[in-house]
């Protein structure tokens, strides 16, 4: 796991390039970028390719609402970062 | 003898005399009381006024839903002004519509919206007047009026004296999207907003015990209402801003034992998506609404089986007259499709294209009568007298809501479809003209349409078919990031296919129905409902 690929996720699928809006701590709700539906995508995408299992418990903005918190709490479940 | 108000501020003071201890809304960490809320209203009534906010004045309300959003509502509505909420996550060129089409000389913003309002190119040069919300170093420099919330909010003794209004003055004006064109402002008077209220508290059986959790967006008369409601039956509305993370939410209904919870169907399919609905959690709640989109059989189901001791109220309106009507909750397991008959001092007629009522089975376009029809639309006359009608008198208008419904023999409401292209997406009104019109401005689109489809989460999405010129160059990835910039995010497309041509009927407009064969084929093997 590595900060850049969850950039590039935000960044391609919701943001389609436009980059300038987003650093590592833009709250990705207040800021508009994602709306809920784009909280599960970005669930999905997580679980999927890191190989992990968000609880329902996990759905905080404490682990999700930034590309910063989102690195955090993959390192908190064991995902190594490169 | 004591009358019922009847303006809708009227009701605020009214509760604040009722129940004077009582909290009357939640919004992140404070809790303010009826008195707290009337008298904060009054104070900015007064500031408004002193300024020179006369009746009749629009006012635009730029906030996240909050308690200075609602302080803002009330406060308008006290001077005499006309309230018009902007979403709070517009874009600058549809704040700019909003101002510009309401004609608002004063907008109400925060100092974190600083740079959307410079964005709308009404900032420092316009003659525009501002409250600005937040602290005062963060003020952008403007050539009109400008107060700050807390500098009027600390005054206590206004001397400006309020304008006496009825209950016919305008009280709001809603935007919201048609099939063709920029958003519209459906005029509401007081009355009108009032006596829809009135129906709906009634069917739904609230009183001053009830707890309402708020997560929509009072840009949306869904969300809006919720205040309103609760601030004539006394109840306690607590403010969600966002439904992005659900754990929260539980949280809130947990620790506010919420009674009442007003739900959109993308939010209901977000909950059953959870691995496992905390049912334990929804103890303290009696009923959950749902309206802005057709709410899928299997979802209904699925809640009905989760939570039996919730009655669930399936309803379906229109801005135009804010609710039509809803299934009484007794019949849902039996009746999950369809949205029953017309609330409460409504009446509704389905007919055939000649104007006459259809016979049971057959289907026809539905008509609203009631007090509850709005006005018509602002500036827009030509559009109000095609939608809103004459009836046998004067004051007599017919709402011909566009929306294509089903008539059954037990008197039962089945919605089959709309007349126009209008699309749904996430319960929010998207004018397929609005985002072609944006993919159309880019200089690689020779020809552009746009149609909703069917998305499990939201209702519908946005799908865009666009012709490229060959010249130039473009991809899926260019229009996207483009709407991206332009678009508020429920608007932005899901889809983009290119194609060589569009499909054209016989009279030469593009082919929507066939677009949509399409579109299903183009997304043969996607996951849908």
């Amino acid at each position: 796991m590595s900060m850049d690929e969850i950039r590039s996720f935000i960044i391609e699928t919701f943001l389609f390039g436009n980059s300038e809006r987003l650093t590592d701590t833009t709250p990705l709700l207040e800021s508009h970028i994602v709306d809920s539906t784009g909280i599960l995508e970005i669930i999905t995408f997580l679980e999927d390719r890191y190989g992990i299992r968000i609880e329902d418990s996990e759905l905080i903005p404490d682990n999700l609402n930034s590309i910063e918190r989102i690195a955090s709490m993959l390192k908190k479940k064991g995902v190594g970062l490169v | 003898m004591d009358f019922d108000p009847v303006l809708v501020h009227g009701w605020l003071e009214r509760s604040s005399h009722r129940w004077p201890g009582k909290t009357a809304l939640v919004s992140d960490s404070r809790r303010l009381t009826y008195p707290e809320i009337d008298d904060l209203s009054t104070r900015l009534a007064q500031g408004l006024a002193s300024a020179g906010v006369k009746r009749g004045d629009r006012v635009v309300v730029f906030l996240e839903s909050s308690a200075e959003a609602v302080i803002a509502i009330y406060g308008i509505l006290k001077a005499g002004g006309i309230f018009v909420i902007a979403e709070a996550t517009a874009t600058a060129s549809t704040l700019r519509h909003i101002l510009e089409d309401s004609q608002s000389p004063w907008l109400i913003t925060h100092v974190e919206k600083a740079q959307i309002v410079k964005d709308t190119g009404g900032g420092g040069g316009s003659n525009r007047s501002f409250v600005w919300v937040g602290p005062s170093d963060r003020m952008p420099p403007n050539a009109g009026q400008v107060l700050l919330w807390d500098r009027v909010l600390e005054h206590r003794e206004g001397t400006a004296k309020l304008p006496r209004i009825v209950d016919i003055d305008l009280a709001a004006l809603i935007y919201t999207s048609g099939s063709t064109g920029k958003p519209k402002g459906i005029m509401c008077t007081h009355h009108n907003i009032v006596s829809a209220a009135r129906s709906i508290i009634q069917y739904v059986g609230n009183d001053a015990n009830d707890v309402i959790l708020n997560a929509l967006p009072l840009a949306f008369d869904y969300g809006l209402y919720q205040i309103i409601m609760c601030f004539m039956f006394g109840g306690t509305v607590v403010l969600e801003r966002s439904v992005g993370f659900l754990e929260p939410l539980i949280q809130t209904i947990e620790r506010e034992s919420i009674t009442g919870f007003p739900l959109v169907p993308s939010l209901s399919a977000m909950l059953l998506r959870l691995k496992r609905l905390p049912v334990e959690r929804f103890k303290s709640l009696r009923y959950v609404t749902s309206t802005g989109a057709l709410w899928p059989e299997a979802h209904i189901r699925k809640f009905r089986e989760l939570l039996p001791h919730v009655k669930f109220f399936s309803m379906y309106g229109l801005t135009e007259c804010k609710r039509v009507g809803f299934l009484p909750p007794e019949l849902i397991d039996e009746y999950p499709g369809s949205v029953g008959g017309a609330m409460p001092n409504c009446e509704v007629t389905v007919v055939d294209g000649s104007g006459q009522a259809i016979l049971p089975g057959e289907t026809g376009e539905l008509i609203v009568r009631g007090s509850n029809v709005m006005q018509g639309y602002w500036n827009d006359p030509e559009t109000t007298k095609k939608v809103f009608k004459g009836g046998r008198y004067p004051a007599d208008r017919l709402l011909h809501t566009g929306d294509w419904f089903r008539l059954e023999d037990d008197g039962l409401l089945y919605f089959v479809g709309r007349r126009d292209d209008l699309i749904k997406a996430s319960g929010r009104r998207v004018s397929p003209r609005e985002v072609e019109d944006v993919v159309a401005s880019l200089a690689g689109i020779a020809e552009v349409a746009v149609i909703g489809v069917p998305d499990e989460i939201n209702g519908q999405v946005i799908a865009v078919f666009a012709v490229a010129r060959k010249e130039k160059n473009i991809d899926e990835l260019g229009i996207k990031a483009f709407c991206e910039k332009h678009l508020e995010l429920y608007k932005v497309p899901r889809y983009v296919w290119f194609v060589d041509s569009l499909p054209k009927t016989s009279n030469g407009k593009t082919d929507k129905k066939r677009l949509n064969e399409m579109a299903a084929v183009n997304r043969k093997g996607d996951r849908l409902f």
